[in-house]
């Protein structure tokens, strides 16, 4: 049985609110106008200043995590305490790096009562950047051709293979582009620092590029899905602004997408359109939503929400959700929310805050 | 995905927006006449007669204009069958 609506507990993570913010507060801003606010909005960040715990609005209850690297055992401890306090019925992972721990305790919480939609570690695993070019021939999907490489030995032979100019990209994020060899080695040894081997070498293509957040349901069947084209960029080239568009070519590769994998839960998928061939590549698969997710809800198709529905296993009562308004434009601007001094000392001392 | 001029969805003002790749761009008054032309079912040559006619330019001119707007068009991906 579903939850009461009005006694219905929502958990989201990611509410950093930076120059490359996190997809916690629009994913939370969606629920709850779908709600019409009944939704118990819990919110779980990593980092007292992330912006997202003292939106009030959004949150009745927000917590402190521990960081996805203290592991999945450190994350259950604290899921466990933060449920007997306030019980969430269903929780929406937003963060890349905290999805194979919640793969891991899954079944645990789903125990407790705490409902996910998330994918299996299998599909989360085809469609990380180094096995791309298998899920390309999976799903009959373009792939930029590139080399993974686990150090830099031959880098300059493998470089000459791919040639100039070229993309040098880290596991989990950050890529730059490159004239030459000196700044591959450069980038290299910065990206490996920062997210550790392999590293991903990949032909610079210019193109346009578009982005797709979808959902599918348990049995990986796209259950809805918005294609967007970013019309600002930061210089992290993170969407500050984009509009909702419709290109049959890319429905089609989403759809190939789903058939090959299965995915279950939400996502992002980053296309390219080479400028030249006209030729659809996919770039990068993000296991979460993306920060402008809110443009899915303005166009018509509340994908958090349905995400909720069918965490909680009320995909036979959910309509596929695939045509959205074309031409719904969003403009992001940052936003200074003030707080007291006690609330960030309370959030430091307990981990917790409560507002209603 | 090429698509075809005479389908674009564009405005009085002349403000067009392409809902396959997102792209917004203004036409002219002279575009505008262009494309509101051929979406009556104009052929290129009676394209330019009534552009000549409109903005009192020689035909020979007028049917370069056109021909260099689509050009520029079929760049932008929207073709348009001229024969």
């Amino acid at each position: 049985m579903p939850p009461n609506p009005s006694n219905f507990s929502v958990a989201v993570t990611g509410l950093n609110s930076t120059d490359s913010p996190a997809p916690g507060i629009p994913v939370m801003r969606s629920i709850k106008e779908a709600a019409r606010n009944k939704v118990n909005g819990i919110g779980l960040g990593y980092d007292s200043l992330d912006a997202g715990l003292y939106r009030k609005s959004h949150f009745n209850h927000v917590y402190l995590l521990p960081y996805p690297s203290e592991g999945a055992d450190c994350l259950m401890d604290r899921l466990l305490k933060i449920n007997s306090r306030t019980p969430i019925d269903v929780l929406i992972p937003t963060l890349d790096a905290e999805i194979f721990n919640l793969i891991t305790i899954q079944k645990r919480i789903h125990q407790l009562g705490i409902h996910t939609l998330i994918p299996t570690k299998e599909q989360l695993q085809l469609c990380s950047k180094p096995n791309l070019p298998e899920l390309g021939k999976k799903a009959n999907i373009f792939i930029i051709p590139g080399k993974v490489i686990g150090d830099t030995k031959n880098l300059s032979k493998k470089v000459e293979e791919i040639g100039f100019p070229l993309m040098v990209k880290g596991v989990f994020y950050e890529a730059y582009k490159t004239q030459n060899i000196d700044d591959v080695n450069k980038y290299i040894s910065i990206l490996s620092e920062k997210w550790g081997m392999p590293i991903i070498l990949q032909k610079y293509i210019e193109g346009e590029e578009f982005n797709v957040t979808a959902v599918g349901n348990t049995e990986g069947k796209l259950k809805g899905m918005v294609c967007m084209r970013k019309l600002i960029t930061t210089d992290k080239g993170k969407g500050w602004s984009g509009v909702t568009i419709k290109d049959p070519e890319i429905d089609q590769l989403v759809e190939r997408f789903f058939e090959a994998t299965k995915w279950s839960g939400p996502l992002e998928l980053e296309i390219l359109k080479a400028k030249e061939s006209k030729q659809f590549y996919l770039i990068e698969v993000n296991p979460r939503f993306p920060a402008w997710i809110y443009l899915s809800k303005a166009a018509g198709v509340n994908l958090p929400w349905l995400t909720c529905q069918l965490a909680l296993g009320l995909d036979s009562k959910t309509k596929p959700m695939k045509d959205y308004e074309v031409g719904v434009i969003f403009t992001r601007h940052a936003n200074e929310d003030i707080l007291h001094m006690k609330e960030l000392e309370t959030l430091n001392v307990e981990g917790e805050l409560h507002y209603a | 995905m090429d698509r075809n001029l005479i389908d674009i969805a564009v405005s009085d003002t002349g403000f067009v927006f392409d809902p396959t790749t997102g792209q917004t761009f203004r036409l002219n008054k002279s575009a505008l006449f262009i494309v509101r032309t051929l979406q009556t079912g104009a052929k290129l040559n009676q394209v330019a007669e009534k552009l000549a006619e409109q903005f009192n330019v020689d035909k020979s001119s007028a049917k370069e204009d056109v021909k260099e707007f689509l050009s520029l068009m079929a760049k932008m991906g929207f073709k348009f069958d001229a024969s």
